[in-house]
């Protein structure tokens, strides 16, 4: 991979991003809206749109006009993020379907095995002790109310 | 004014406010100590607390943190030579040379003691400039305000890394967040897109909890885990008071360059403990001996950081501005305690503004206690394995989005901003000026949009005011001395 691959591809990602939404500013519902500037609700993100959409065009011409050097894709760094976004997205899935304690314990029970920690018995104890410590200390002392269980029983 | 500061007495006794203090002191220097976490993601990490805490113990939770993780970078600068902050890198030069000689103990008292001077003498001047900047903001009308924003939002262009075009446009990107829900002036909803939770906008602890920790969570976690080589078991030592007094210069320099560069926007600790940092080598009389265990290197960063602290409350307290983004994320909670910075905080709620004064004193004194008391405690906290810290902080984090309104959507919202970052901070763009962009936003909408309506429509007219064209001038000054900075060659 060039090392001026990563700007391209955020800076085509801003510039379809900038696309969707400055078509969304011309959708019906702005319609109604005052057509003075400072009435109209789309006036000032237009402006935000045009100024990203320059912004991104001035980062891909610049991009594409430097070469950049071959740099070697690190795979087994991507692969553990990639394991660790993937966790942590299942985390916040399940944490309304099992509550808060129980998401907790499995989450804390896997993320540092992914991210290569293999004292079993340390883990262990952490995905015990800090879910029940932090359910006592937000839910019993502090009164914040945390997502219980929708599944099984009420959390 | 005695009367204020007899309730802001009462205020700051309460058994409450005084745990938060010490709470937050800790938290902050682990925190702090720990590198790679930082003062944004210790503020993110208590800020579940700070919505169950009333107002006083909330704001005094947030700037122990704060104090606390400015000064705790320097224990791993010292013990390690990883600054536990950016604002440590510096202290590094001068506190491991000095560690590896076997005096540890004597830089932890160096750092400790200068981060103590440094942040009182920021309170003094939090004290005599916020009045004045409040008293003279009272005046300032939407034309005013709006080229405030705008002076404010070159802080984009300081915080911006390496590329100004990448910074500009993640604090284009934090301005278009802020912009997603409700039309300040007319109600409309905006870019919802049929999603009822959007309509409410997208929160800034979300965006924040996204942005900084979860982000920095998989950043590290790319980075790959090391361990580190701990300089054994230390103490901690004040050096004899002749010493002191050999250096008071350096202090007291090191003191004002934080101070000041605190109130300007965008520029932080790390700013100032550097330019601290050369200005103490360039004078010092003990010059040639900086880099090599010299206190003065220690005096002038840590010193100079946490100067910055009380400096970067003025603007945050007397205009409702953040001065970083450390006080961006404060500036949001702060609202949803129902304080609202500004001028009207200096003539609503003084005894308020003298408690939070005064927080602020006892932060740093109780900083200084537990950095004397707890050196051993807090070099043992480096030897965390980080995989289990990583995976703590992002519970931490993820509650912290949940506990604003109790919905899974901002954990969501946290999760997406967070995946976001990450792959975007890999490709060198920055979180900083996102969050600048998504605190600034919907106020500059406001004033530009209010602006318009008194002048018609008309924008020449903003440079009918003297305030206005001058902010205008400063805004264009700072921009264009950040593109010279960034695109000079070398």
């Amino acid at each position: 991979m060039r090392q001026r691959t990563p700007d391209l591809i955020a800076a085509t990602a801003f510039l379809i991003g900038v696309a969707v939404m400055t078509w969304e500013t011309f959708s019906e519902i702005y319609l109604a809206s005052g057509q003075s500037y400072a009435h109209n609700a789309v006036f000032y993100p237009r402006i935000l749109l045009g100024v990203g959409a320059l912004l991104a065009l001035t980062l891909f011409v610049s991009a594409l006009s430097k070469r950049g050097a071959l740099v070697q894709v690190q795979t087994e760094r991507g692969k553990r993020v990639a394991a660790l976004a993937g966790v942590v997205s299942l985390y916040v899935i399940v944490m309304p379907l099992l509550g808060f304690l129980a998401a907790t314990i499995a989450f804390l029970a896997v993320a540092p095995v992914v991210l290569g920690y293999r004292r079993w018995l340390t883990v262990v104890c952490v995905a015990t002790l800090f879910p029940l410590a932090s359910w006592w200390l937000f839910v019993s002392f502090l009164k914040i109310p945390l997502p219980g269980a929708s599944v099984f029983w009420a959390g | 004014m005695l009367e204020n500061i007899w309730t802001a007495l009462g205020m700051l006794t309460s058994t409450a406010t005084l745990v938060a203090i010490i709470a937050g002191t800790a938290v902050g220097i682990v925190v702090g100590a720990l590198p790679g976490l930082g003062s944004v993601v210790g503020i993110t990490m208590v800020l579940p607390f700070t919505i169950a805490l009333p107002q006083l113990p909330s704001v005094a939770l947030m700037l122990g943190v704060y104090c606390g993780s400015v000064y705790g970078g320097s224990i791993s600068a010292i013990l390690i030579n990883t600054p536990g902050t950016p604002a440590s890198a510096a202290t590094c030069f001068d506190g491991y040379p000095m560690a590896r000689r076997g005096d540890a103990d004597l830089a932890l008292g160096w750092a400790t003691m200068a981060s103590l001077i440094g942040g009182v003498f920021s309170i003094i001047v939090l004290m005599i400039a916020a009045p004045q900047l409040a008293a003279l903001a009272v005046r300032f009308g939407p034309i005013e305000y709006f080229a405030l924003m705008m002076f404010a939002l070159t802080c984009i262009a300081t915080v911006s890394q390496d590329s100004l075009i990448k910074g500009v446009l993640m604090g284009v990107f934090g301005l278009f967040l802020g912009a997603i829900g409700p039309d300040p002036m007319s109600g409309d909803i905006r870019f919802d897109f049929n999603v009822f939770e959007l309509s409410a906008g997208i929160g800034l602890i979300p965006a924040v909890v996204g942005a900084f920790a979860l982000a920095e969570v998989f950043h590290r976690a790319a980075e790959g885990i090391s361990g580190v080589a701990v300089i054994g078991s230390v103490g901690f030592r004040i050096a004899p008071l002749r010493e002191w007094l050999l250096r008071w210069k350096t202090v007291l320099k090191a003191s004002v360059i934080g101070s000041f560069i605190g109130i300007l926007p965008g520029t932080g600790a790390a700013t100032a403990s550097f330019i601290s940092y050369s200005e103490v080598k360039r004078t010092s009389p003990r010059r040639e001996r900086m880099g090599a265990g010299e206190p003065d290197g220690i005096i002038a960063s840590e010193a100079a950081n946490n100067a910055v602290t009380g400096g970067a409350l003025v603007p945050t307290l007397a205009l409702g501005i953040p001065g970083d983004p450390v006080t961006a994320v404060m500036l949001g909670s702060l609202v949803l305690q129902g304080v609202t910075p500004g001028p009207k905080l200096f003539q609503e709620n003084v005894a308020l503004v003298y408690a939070i004064l005064l927080c602020l004193l006892v932060v740093n004194l109780m900083m200084a206690l537990m950095g004397a008391l707890g050196a051993r405690f807090f070099s043992r906290i480096l030897r965390i394995p980080e995989p289990l810290l990583l995976s703590m902080v992002t519970v931490l984090a993820l509650v912290g989005a949940y506990g604003v309104n109790n919905r899974m959507f901002d954990v969501l919202v946290a999760l997406i901003i967070g995946i976001v970052m990450a792959l975007l901070r890999f490709a060198g763009f920055s979180a900083a000026p996102m969050v600048i962009g998504l605190v600034l936003g919907p106020l500059l909408e406001e004033k530009l949009r209010q602006a318009l309506i008194i002048t018609d429509g008309n924008f020449l007219v903003f440079f009918a005011s003297p305030a206005a064209s001058l902010l205008f001038l400063l805004t264009l000054l700072f921009a264009g001395k950040a593109v010279f900075a960034k695109t000079r060659p070398g």
